[in-house]
């Protein structure tokens, strides 16, 4: 018998990664716009998430990626994780939603 | 491979002894007030008060200012600490320094006690100054923070530098200058070169992180890296030979500075996208808005210099007490919440995080302590400021006692953070 995985779609990933929230801002790393693109690889099981943090030398920079990476593992155990920190495009306000914007005031 | 800002930290135990000692200097200090409230009617050139201003600057903002910067390097120059070996040094010798020089100012004895004392001090901010120089050669950036924060420590290591040589002209009078022209030199090269410099310095990094606001043009902030070093160099020059008009310039350079600093974070805090404030962040913000007493004290004894010696002497002491308490001192609680919280958090969560559900670093402390902390400080802070600028002694004893209660309170949270023990929820 084969075992079939369901693929996760991005939607559904960055629902997941909703529940990941910046300890100071309070908001989560989703509507902060600190995502900045997920790929999903069927065949070697792999979950890569490309993000930002808001500020180079963030403090707590360690926590919200291992927290990411913790959430992906509880919700999606058939695949691994790879959560890597870009810099370009830098992060700036624009980029929170709207409804971060909401949080945030 | 390439740390974290996180994994560059020091260890926790080596920055929350300073937080400790400084929350209890604080104390003390108030309580010294309290005790003492004429004082601050008084010439400020009385043992009592030498001692408690010592205290206050030595054991609580810059006790304070050591610890947290020791936190914050990796987060503005992105770099380890060169030696939490040497952050060890310091710290001993600066407690044990600081607790000899307030004895020798509390019986005005400018003789071994004070020697021993300058001796342990100089040690710990040679030290200090020597572990940040080896700590900035690991970066090559050549950012303003950088520049800031480096001159700054300059500053300090001349302030205690000219305390000491102020402490043997003391007893052994070899300099012809006053003792009152010399004190002016040495306090604000302590003031404005180490603590308003340091504020710019990490201020202009802190700010925009902490308010998510990356607008604001730097132009400012290097304007005022620029006026204020020139202003604090033709300022002690002109102490020195009496120059009249070179102190003029000086203040007024030092009025520039300020200026755009405050500027810049006017701009921060206009396009910040964090619209809701915590206590915290209100403090420091309230803290920089309070900039604006002193600048309005020192402009009114520049235009006004013929008043009589009462009332300079309780300008220049207002002029002080708005400087290290409404400004420093406020702003060194306010940022105590954005720094400490998340030490003792990542101390105690970092390898259970997205595991199991933890508190948030502001369930340490008790924020109903925090905001009547930040009211008792402010209404306390006024009470003495009006003492002090109508000669009224029962006024300034109840603001010294308001300001003793915000003192313990502060110091009750900051307690409560340092001794938090994991709680899994």
């Amino acid at each position: 018998m084969t075992n079939i995985v369901s693929t996760p779609t991005d939607i559904q990933i960055l629902n997941s990664l909703k529940s990941v929230i910046d300890p100071e801002l309070m908001v989560n790393i989703v509507d902060l716009g600190m995502i900045y693109n997920i790929k999903v690889n069927n065949s070697t099981h792999l979950i890569e998430v490309e993000m930002t943090l808001t500020s180079k030398g963030c403090p707590l920079g360690d926590v919200i990626m291992q927290h990411a990476t913790e959430v992906l593992k509880a919700q999606y155990p058939a695949f691994s994780s790879s959560i890597n920190i870009v810099w370009e495009p830098s992060w700036n306000p624009s980029f929170i939603t709207e409804e971060g914007k909401q949080q945030l005031e | 491979m390439n740390l974290t800002s996180t994994q560059k930290a020091p260890n926790p135990s080596l920055v929350t002894p300073h937080f400790v000692i400084g929350g209890f200097s604080i104390v003390l200090v108030s309580f010294i007030l309290m005790l003492n409230p004429e004082i601050l009617i008084q010439h400020y050139f009385n043992p009592t008060l030498l001692a408690a201003t010592h205290l206050l600057v030595l054991g609580f903002i810059t006790m304070i200012c050591i610890g947290a910067l020791y936190q914050l390097i990796p987060v503005i120059l992105d770099v380890k600490l060169h030696s939490e070996k040497m952050g060890w040094f310091t710290l001993s010798l600066l407690s044990i320094g600081i607790i000899f020089l307030v004895i020798a100012f509390w019986n005005f004895n400018f003789r071994f006690i004070f020697y021993l004392a300058a001796t342990f001090i100089i040690l710990a901010i040679t030290i200090f100054k020597v572990n940040l120089i080896l700590t900035a050669k690991k970066t090559t950036q050549n950012s303003l923070e950088k520049k800031f924060i480096l001159t700054a420590v300059g500053w300090l290591f001349l302030t205690v530098l000219a305390g000491l040589l102020f402490g043997i002209n003391l007893s052994n009078s070899y300099i012809s200058i006053s003792h009152l022209e010399l004190l002016k030199l040495h306090s604000h090269i302590g003031i404005f070169g180490w603590f308003i410099q340091l504020i710019m310095g990490v201020g202009s990094r802190l700010f925009p992180m902490f308010l998510l606001s990356y607008e604001a043009d730097k132009k400012p902030l290097k304007i005022a890296f620029i006026t204020i070093n020139a202003g604090l160099i033709i300022g002690a020059l002109s102490i020195l030979f009496s120059l009249k008009i070179g102190i003029i310039s000086a203040v007024i350079l030092v009025i520039i500075a300020v200026l755009n600093f405050s500027r810049f974070i006017y701009k921060t805090y206009i396009n910040r996208a964090k619209k809701k404030l915590d206590v915290g962040m209100k403090k420091s913000v309230l803290a920089i808005a309070f900039l604006i007493i002193p600048l309005i004290l020192a402009a009114v004894n520049l235009l006004s210099p013929n008043n009589s010696i009462e009332f300079n002497t309780s300008m220049a002491l207002l002029y002080g007490f708005a400087l290290l308490i409404g400004v420093i001192s406020m702003l060194i609680m306010g940022l105590t919440y954005k720094t400490l919280p998340f030490i003792i958090w990542l101390k105690e969560y970092k390898n259970v995080i997205g595991k199991q559900k933890t508190p948030l670093p502001k369930d340490l402390y008790s924020e109903k302590i925090q905001k009547f902390q930040l009211l008792t400080f402010i209404i306390g802070f006024w009470f003495i400021v009006i003492g002090i600028l109508f000669s009224m002694i029962l006024i300034i004893q109840i603001g010294t006692i308001i300001f003793f209660v915000a003192s313990i309170l502060y110091f009750i949270n900051v307690i409560k953070i340092v001794t938090h023990k994991t709680i899994l929820l």
